[in-house]
């Protein structure tokens, strides 16, 4: 598990992420990288930009919604809490809400960012 | 968990495909994979081919997507051989050429089977793992292994093991082609042909074959039979091994690595390691029968080994020769012993810390061939290795000293004739020379090396009975320091057994507890004489031996106490006051006297010298008489002492003929001795130390038949302690066994006393005759094989 030193250090490290409504959205890199199809665009020998990935297929709030998992996903296993406790984790789950209106797309995008 | 609240739940604007068709989407991809293939992925975006791999799936295309996938890494597989290595046929003359192209593509397919897996990880989380077929990479490999790799395998072969010998002929180890060699390692254990891996499969077998040609050739160019020559082996061997380690499995390094010792010096035995091993053990060189020894871990060899160098140290063992040179016995038997210890020593010392580990399957090889060894075939095979041994065996593993052990003890089954004799000569000689206080700690020394080959004797208890038997006469007539003889019998004790030699113990407490006992007398004597001055004017120095009859190794104790013999006024009286100073401490005990393990000291005033003469009881009470006679014959002589008139005749002819002792004169002179003889002091008698000790000769035909006596007797006494023994563990065999058949019985009681001696049949049957007439044990009515123990 990260020590406190290594989140400070990649809290300086952030790429940003273009949904269709070209809004960048800043994520910290290590978060970025729990999708495994962000991680291949972003270390891979692509055309793509390293730093601000286009992703034209998701919404600006379905990006914003999925930065928000990711960051709170992050947290939890840099806190090294994840699996430890299945009740505290899923109590500290609850409390993250996903507007039902939405919840199809981010779906549908959490499929293809496989997180 | 997502709680659902009212609301609609909004459905995605675009779920039209951005291009549904297959074969739009599948040229896009190609383009993007040809690309990759060529190492020319920059103007692609991965997000975009991901998202083209995204819709097929999406639209059900997947089965199609991932067959077409394949299909075109078989195309480009195929052209990939065809155009590096097809159309290059030179690229084998050139050596490391093709190892070196061969590894470029496997580096570079790896990097790119990887890249498309990237690109279509959609595909292949979904439609792979639903489906349970290969993902991609896997499916490229094996792709790869079809279409590249197998086509072209004998040629791999052939290179691989060529570059191997390449590296061998330089002796270069970091070189770039050791890296090369080690990527196509790892990549023939990568690919799997079939259960195995391609290397397990094509190449190791061709590579051990190889591998046995190329030594066979340098072990011609080599001259191996010289420790240079092994040497050199040794470089070879360890070269090897840093070379294969580095890009071969484990298992296979060590295959190879046995090929090798196999080829250069197993597999000629006879011509290569007999030689260098008795080099090396004539050298006393450990370092290399260490070598020697770590080079295989194959029991069959080590045994080779092993037994040679028990043949070896045996062939020494055996030249050591008795010097019949030396008139006496014991000296021969000392001198032998000596050179055994001093061997074993020396052998201790060059095997120390070599560690001759065999699988405990050596335990039966072991016993076959001391039965082998074994000259009497009725007698049962039985290790005799000491405790040590025994646990050794149990873990498995023999050390060296265990090696040194076995073959010791074999020789001495071999001598068994002797070699418990002679090494009772040898501590009885050590014992001997304790007196001076010099000698002391080499004399510990020698006996602690000796007891340490004692253990290995196979018949300890022949041992216990001849040691026992010196032992006395070095106690009587005080030859060694008790001291030294309490540290020997503790050692003895502890290598034979407490059943054996805890009379040992009690004979040693019996002298220490005359020597008290004398103290207290000669204090109780003194203060009598001061009270009673008028009678005594002189006191006579007493020094009692009281010996505890059980403990002592006498055959009958009336035959040799003398009941009736006449003492000396003098003497008798002080008998009487020990026999009073004894009771008074010890009610009970009733002494016995042995006169004729005493001695007497007297000193005499010839015409020429005064001198302290030690001599025998019955010599001294014969001279003694002459204190009041001038001139006495046989028969007065007979009639005032009692003695036994066999043993006067020894005395007197002693007296009279000793060259250096002759203190009695006879007449006539003559060499026998008959009653009317008649005997006076020779006053002309003189010596050149003032101390004189009188000797009992013994004749000529006196001497063998004493000498057949006293074999007799040991053997006589080993037998009587044997069925002892013999009867008692039949005991506690049947104890726990009510009911034996005789092989049975047989087996289990030669393994109960195989510690101490080899059962030999006679005496089982005495023991059993023995038993069964007391009735501890009965015959069975009906089957005359069964015992039943009678409780």
């Amino acid at each position: 598990m990260s020590s406190p030193n290594d989140t400070s250090d990649s809290k300086q490290d952030i790429i940003s992420l273009i949904g269709s409504d070209k809004v960048k959205h800043s994520i910290l890199r290590e978060d970025a990288m729990l999708s495994s199809t962000l991680k291949s665009i972003a270390s891979g020998n692509f055309a793509d930009s390293k730093d601000s990935i286009e992703l034209p297929s998701m919404s600006g709030p379905v990006i914003e919604k999925v930065i928000e998992y990711m960051n709170f996903k992050g947290k939890l296993l840099r806190e090294g809490r994840e699996g430890d406790n299945t009740e505290v984790t899923a109590e500290k789950f609850e409390n993250f809400n996903i507007p039902t209106e939405l919840s199809l797309d981010v779906l549908l995008a959490a499929d293809y960012l496989n997180i | 968990m997502i709680s659902f609240k009212k609301g609609k739940i909004k459905v995605p604007e675009k779920l039209q495909p951005t291009s549904a068709n297959i074969d739009e989407s599948w040229l896009i991809l190609k383009n993007v994979f040809d690309k990759v293939l060529s190492d020319d992925t920059h103007d692609i975006s991965f997000e975009k081919t991901y998202r083209v791999v995204y819709d097929v799936v999406r639209f059900r295309q997947e089965a199609e997507l991932y067959n077409r996938i394949k299909e075109y890494l078989v195309q480009r597989f195929t052209s990939l051989k065809t155009d590096t290595f097809d159309k290059n046929p030179a690229i084998t003359s050139e050596e490391w050429k093709f190892l070196e192209t061969l590894g470029e593509v496997w580096k570079s397919t790896n990097i790119h089977l990887e890249c498309i897996r990237d690109l279509t990880l959609y595909l292949e989380r979904t439609y792979c793992e639903r489906n349970r077929v290969p993902g991609i990479v896997e499916t490229g490999l094996e792709i790869f292994n079809t279409c590249l790799l197998l086509p072209l395998k004998d040629t791999v072969n052939e290179e691989y093991v060529k570059g191997i010998n390449n590296l061998r002929d330089t002796h270069e180890y970091d070189t770039p082609h050791t890296e090369v060699l080690e990527r196509l390692g790892s990549m023939m254990l990568t690919i799997l042909s079939g259960e195995d891996s391609f290397f397990v499969v094509f190449v190791q077998n061709h590579l051990l074959e190889e591998s046995i040609k190329y030594y066979s050739e340098l072990a011609n160019s080599l001259n191996l039979k010289s420790i240079e020559g092994f040497q050199k082996v040794e470089t070879l061997i360890d070269f090897e091994t840093k070379l294969d380690t580095s890009f071969l499995t484990l298992d296979a390094a060590t295959k190879v690595i046995k090929c090798i010792d196999t080829v250069l010096i197993w597999g000629n035995y006879e011509s290569i390691v007999e030689p260098l091993l008795l080099d090396a053990l004539d050298t006393l060189n450990g370092e290399y029968l260490r070598k020697l020894y770590s080079l295989t871990t194959e029991r069959k060899y080590r045994l080779k080994l092993r037994s040679a160098i028990q043949n070896m140290i045996n062939k020494n063992l055996s030249s050591i020769e008795l010097d019949e040179s030396e008139k006496k016995r014991s000296l021969i038997g000392t001198k032998w012993a000596s050179s055994v210890i001093s061997m074993f020593n020396k052998y201790n010392k060059l095997l120390e810390g070599l560690s001759f580990e065999v699988e405990s399957t050596i335990d039966n090889v072991a016993n076959t061939e001391i039965t082998e060894n074994q000259m009497g075939g009725r007698q049962l095979s039985t290790t005799n290795n000491g405790p040590d041994d025994s646990e050794d065996f149990s873990q498995g593993t023999v050390s060296a000293a265990g090696l040194l052990n076995e073959t010791f003890s074999n020789f001495f089954k071999q001598n068994s004739k002797h070699s418990a004799q002679y090494m009772s000569f040898y501590l009885d000689t050590c014992l001997k020379k304790t007196l001076e206080k010099t000698e002391i700690n080499d004399s510990k020394n020698s006996i602690l090396e000796c007891v340490n080959l004692v253990r290995l004797l196979p018949d300890k208890d022949e041992f216990t009975v001849i040691y026992k038997n010196q032992l006395t006469k070095r106690l009587i007539q005080q030859q060694s320091s008790l001291k030294v003889e309490k540290f020997a019998c503790k050692r003895v004790n502890e290598e034979t057994g407490s059943f054996w030699t805890h009379k040992l113990g009690t004979m040693l407490r019996d002298i220490t507890r005359s020597e008290y006992l004398a103290q207290n007398f000669s204090v109780s004597q003194q203060q009598k004489a001061t009270e009673d001055s008028s009678t005594t004017t002189e006191v006579l120095e007493f020094v009692p031996d009281i010996l505890t009859i059980t403990s002592w190794p006498f055959q009958d104790i009336d035959d040799i106490v003398a009941e009736d013999l006449i003492l000396p006024a003098q003497l008798e009286a002080l008998k009487l006051d020990f026999e009073k100073f004894y009771n008074k401490k010890y009610n009970e005990r009733t002494l016995k006297w042995v006169h004729t393990l005493g001695s007497i000291q007297i000193g005499f005033q010839f015409e020429k010298s005064y001198h302290d003469l030690t001599m025998p009881f019955y010599s001294a009470l014969v001279f003694l008489l002459f204190e009041n006679n001038d001139e006495l014959t046989t028969e007065m002589i007979l009639e005032m002492t009692h003695i036994p008139e066999q043993e006067l005749y020894r005395q007197l002819l002693s007296l009279v003929m000793s060259s250096k002792s002759r203190i009695l004169k006879k007449s006539p002179a003559s060499k026998t001795i008959s009653k009317s003889d008649k005997f006076s002091i020779n006053y002309s008698f003189t010596a050149p130390t003032e101390k004189v000790k009188v000797q009992t000769i013994v004749g000529n035909t006196s001497s063998r038949r004493n000498d057949n006596n006293n074999n007799n007797n040991i053997n006589n006494v080993l037998e009587r302690e044997r069925i002892n023994a013999t009867n008692a563990a039949i005991v506690r065999v049947m104890k726990r066994q009510t009911a034996i058949t005789h092989t049975e019985l047989l087996e289990r009681v030669t393994e109960e006393v195989k510690q101490v001696f080899t059962l030999q049949l006679l005496v089982f049957k005495k023991s059993l005759g023995f038993l069964i007439s007391k009735e501890y044990v009965q015959r069975d009515p009906d089957d005359s094989s069964l015992y039943h123990y009678i409780s």
